[in-house]
């Protein structure tokens, strides 16, 4: 079956990659290019595991149909870390102790870069909570999750 | 896992067209793939072939005129219309509306067009047009053609396009009145509604001169309560009248039976969500409502 060559921008680092036509930026960042921090739960767009940054606003990484994603920019969690250390929102949510297993993390910290970056006023938290309208986390009951948004887009 | 697939990226709507004949049933259009993807990945639609829309430039204009009313290109994804001045300004149940819709992550892939043509029953963004009297423009084999939302939806469901259509651009009229937007869910996020509606009323005078009611999930695709809207036109807008036109509605709705909820319970939300939304459209009544 053909493969075509797409050309992405992940993480700042221009990519080539030869996908299926079939496959989706999901199974492009995870299978082709082994960035496993965009993690995958449905597949169906319901959960938000696989949130990434397309060309700067929060997606599905599991809704990008691979081919459609060529000459796009994508920010995963890999690269959210600065020269080797994680940034502000990621050490705010290992201060308030924002994770239990972990699997809806990355997709939590990219809703939440998205968020915080359209962001101009401090940040309430019924905005917090509508703006992770679509992840979700079967372990921490959200509380502490919201909590550590708040504290790293108020300070 | 989606089956193997041919990949198109037409650069001209004629392009779009002739692929989608060409290929028939087996191919299918890309927009924000937001309802695709998924039906493929569930197998509940099959296609070998995609012809992405995305490609083809002019399909994204949002521009308004006070006299012609707004003009949305099919691409506009729900999240920029959520954000565009001109909506606030003008359109703000539009808004409202999208709220709702999915999650802020998949409407900034979802376009309008695609959540128009997907047509289903409760879709949000068509209740709405429908009760703001939307035209929708067709690229069809020689040429394009406008029709009235209400047309573009036949009766028995699904859209009135044929293989090789494309729906290219909604067109709302300048605003009459004021408009309203409900939609009720057990899960505040992401949960299927169990009733959603739209009431868009003018009055003048206190008299009503313009009604609609567009009611979702209630058949095949979304319904106009026409005798309640009948009902409504040249009468008082206050208690008394609003009460007859809810009436009708209820006696005219048919909502589904199922898991979810049972049919007398979603004619019982109904008409409390009528009531409330209806009492907001006075402001007598707003001071009066008793819930
Ligand atoms: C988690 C989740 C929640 C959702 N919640 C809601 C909701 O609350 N309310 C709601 O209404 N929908 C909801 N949806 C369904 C869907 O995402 C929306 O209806 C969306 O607007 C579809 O638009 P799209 O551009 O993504 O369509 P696509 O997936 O790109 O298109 C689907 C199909 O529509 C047709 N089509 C698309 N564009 C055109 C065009 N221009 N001309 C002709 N045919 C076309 C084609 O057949 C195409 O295959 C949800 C989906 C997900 C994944
Ligand atoms: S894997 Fe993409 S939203 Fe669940
Ligand atoms: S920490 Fe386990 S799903 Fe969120």
């Amino acid at each position: 079956m053909p493969l075509f060559d797409i050309h992405l921008t992940v993480n700042n680092i221009p990519t080539k990659v030869a996908v299926r036509p079939q496959a989706t930026l999901l199974d492009v960042l995870r299978d082709a290019l082994g960035l496993m921090g965009t993690h995958e739960g449905c597949r169906v767009g319901e959960c938000g595991s696989c949130t990434v940054l397309l060309d700067g606003k929060a997606v599905n990484a599991c809704l990008v149909l691979a081919p459609d994603a060529d000459g796009r920019t994508i920010t995963t969690v890999e690269g959210l870390e600065q020269d080797g250390t994680l940034n502000a929102l990621q050490q705010s949510f290992v201060k308030h102790g924002a994770l239990q297993c972990g699997y809806c993390t990355s997709g939590m910290l990219m809703t939440a870069t998205a968020f915080l970056g359209e962001q101009n006023n401090a940040v309430a938290e019924m905005q917090v909570r509508e703006a992770l309208a679509g992840n979700l986390c079967r372990c921490t009951g959200y509380t502490k999750i919201v909590k550590a948004i708040l504290a790293a887009g108020n300070e | 896992m989606i089956d193997p697939l041919q990949y198109f990226a037409p650069t001209t709507l004629q392009q779009a067209s002739s692929l989608l004949v060409q290929w028939g049933p087996r191919a299918r259009m890309l927009s924000g793939g937001t309802a695709l993807l998924p039906a493929l990945e569930r197998a509940q639609w099959s296609a070998t072939a995609i012809v992405n829309l995305k490609t083809i430039p002019g399909l994204r204009e949002l521009e308004f005129d006070p006299s012609d009313g707004l003009h949305v290109g099919a691409l506009v994804t729900l999240a920029e219309l959520q954000r565009s001045p001109i909506v606030r300004a003008h359109y703000p149940v539009l808004q409202e509306t999208i709220a709702y819709v999915a999650t802020p992550q998949v409407r900034n892939l979802a376009t309008l067009g695609g959540n128009l043509c997907v047509a289903t029953p409760t879709a949000d963004l068509a209740i709405i047009l429908l009760a703001l009297d939307a035209r929708v423009t067709v690229h069809r084999v020689g040429g394009k053609d406008t029709l009235s939302l209400d047309r573009f939806y036949p009766t028995w469901g699904g859209t009135q396009l044929a293989q090789g259509e494309i729906l290219t651009g909604i067109s709302i009229p300048p605003p009459r009145g004021s408009a309203r937007y409900q939609r009720f869910m057990v899960r505040q996020a992401v949960d299927v509604p169990l009733v959603n509606f739209a009431i868009a009323l003018e009055q003048q005078e206190g008299q009503i001169s313009h009604a609609r009611i567009v009611l979702g999930g209630s058949g095949p695709r979304p319904l106009r309560m026409i005798r309640a809207e009948r009902a409504l036109l040249g009468q008082l807008a206050g208690r008394e009248t609003f009460a007859r036109a809810i009436d009708l509605v209820i006696a005219d709705a048919y909502p589904p039976d199922d898991l979810r909820a049972s049919r007398a319970y979603r004619h019982e939300l109904l008409r409390v969500l009528l009531r409330r939304t209806f009492s907001t459209f006075t402001t007598t009544d707003r001071a009066n409502a008793s819930f």
